[in-house]
């Protein structure tokens, strides 16, 4: 038999509330990018994000002040897409990449020098999806390894492998484009 | 510690994730060698452009409108009234699928 969860004071109310507003809400623009990245479907990233805060003041009384709140919301948004894919009859993105791809990385150029925006966006969009993951979580949301690893539920040791050969992906990718646009520099 | 396991443990490094004197040793190769310091640069930089594209890249930023009713609201948004009013009286509306979250006391949701 469930409890009944009885109504708080208004006061309790109140401060639930501010609270959330304080700690949750401001993360609001970077979680919608992060869904915005991976669904590449406006109304789905909104219905995500939407998903997600619900589910996170739901469950507000679990997170605890101090801790980095944005891994908390990005563990549940990652939780609720992958449940969301598993839903759709698609599989979700926990299962191990395909390694001979991942290891097919045969050399490694060095960064370009000269980075636009366009070029390095292109270039995470081209590496499998499971390495986009891990690189956006660390690189671009500062989570920790153990924090990716919560939020994609893998092991620690499977965020550094596909960390490292993403970004060998990634470099390699880069290196591609760059040599491209030389070519055409070249070519007038 | 060689050139070869400065760059396996470069990433790590700027994640500050090594643990242990991994990062001294490191830190002291990098002291005399110039090449492991314009690669961690690299590396550095490229972290640094990906966060940057990904901040201000129009295509992944939300919409007003959305953000208007699940973002936080400014102090002086004219949707801004006390917490309590909010529960009951949501004024900005529903979410399309479901009940917008504003307009539900949390101890309802937490059930």
């Amino acid at each position: 038999m469930m409890a009944q969860i009885p109504a708080p004071a208004a006061s309790d109310t109140d401060s639930a509330w501010a609270a959330f507003e304080t700690e949750a809400l401001p993360h609001v623009d970077r979680l919608f990018r992060l869904a915005m990245w991976f669904e590449r479907n406006r109304p789905e990233a909104e219905d995500l994000v939407q998903e997600t805060m619900m589910q996170a003041l739901r469950s507000f009384h679990r997170f605890q002040p101090g801790t980095n709140c944005r891994a908390w919301l990005t563990t549940i948004l990652q939780h609720v897409r992958s449940n969301r894919r598993r839903a759709r009859g698609r599989s979700p993105l926990v299962e191990d990449p395909d390694d001979r791809i991942a290891q097919a990385v045969p050399f490694v150029p060095p960064v370009p020098q000269h980075l636009i925006d366009e070029d390095i966006l292109g270039a995470l969009a081209r590496i499998p999806a499971p390495f986009q993951e891990v690189i956006v979580l660390c690189d671009v949301e500062e989570l920790t390894y153990k924090e990716i690893a919560g939020a994609l539920s893998i092991p620690i040791g499977t965020v550094m492998s596909r960390l490292h050969r993403g970004r060998a992906m990634l470099r390699s990718e880069l290196g591609a484009s760059d040599a491209m646009a030389g070519t055409r520099r070249a070519g007038g | 510690m060689e050139c070869r396991d400065v760059r396996d443990m470069a990433d790590a490094f700027l994640a500050e994730e090594l643990v242990g004197d991994s990062s001294d040793r490191m830190l002291r190769h990098l002291e005399t060698c110039r090449f492991c310091r314009d690669d961690l640069g690299a590396r550095r930089a490229l972290r640094d452009g990906m966060r940057r594209a990904f901040h201000h890249a129009r295509e992944l930023a939300p919409t007003p409108a959305f953000l208007t009713r699940v973002g936080p609201r400014s102090a002086t948004h004219p949707a801004r009234r006390p917490l309590a009013a909010a529960c009951a009286f949501p004024a900005g509306g529903c979410w399309p699928r479901r009940c917008c979250w504003r307009s539900l006391p949390p101890w309802r949701i937490a059930a």
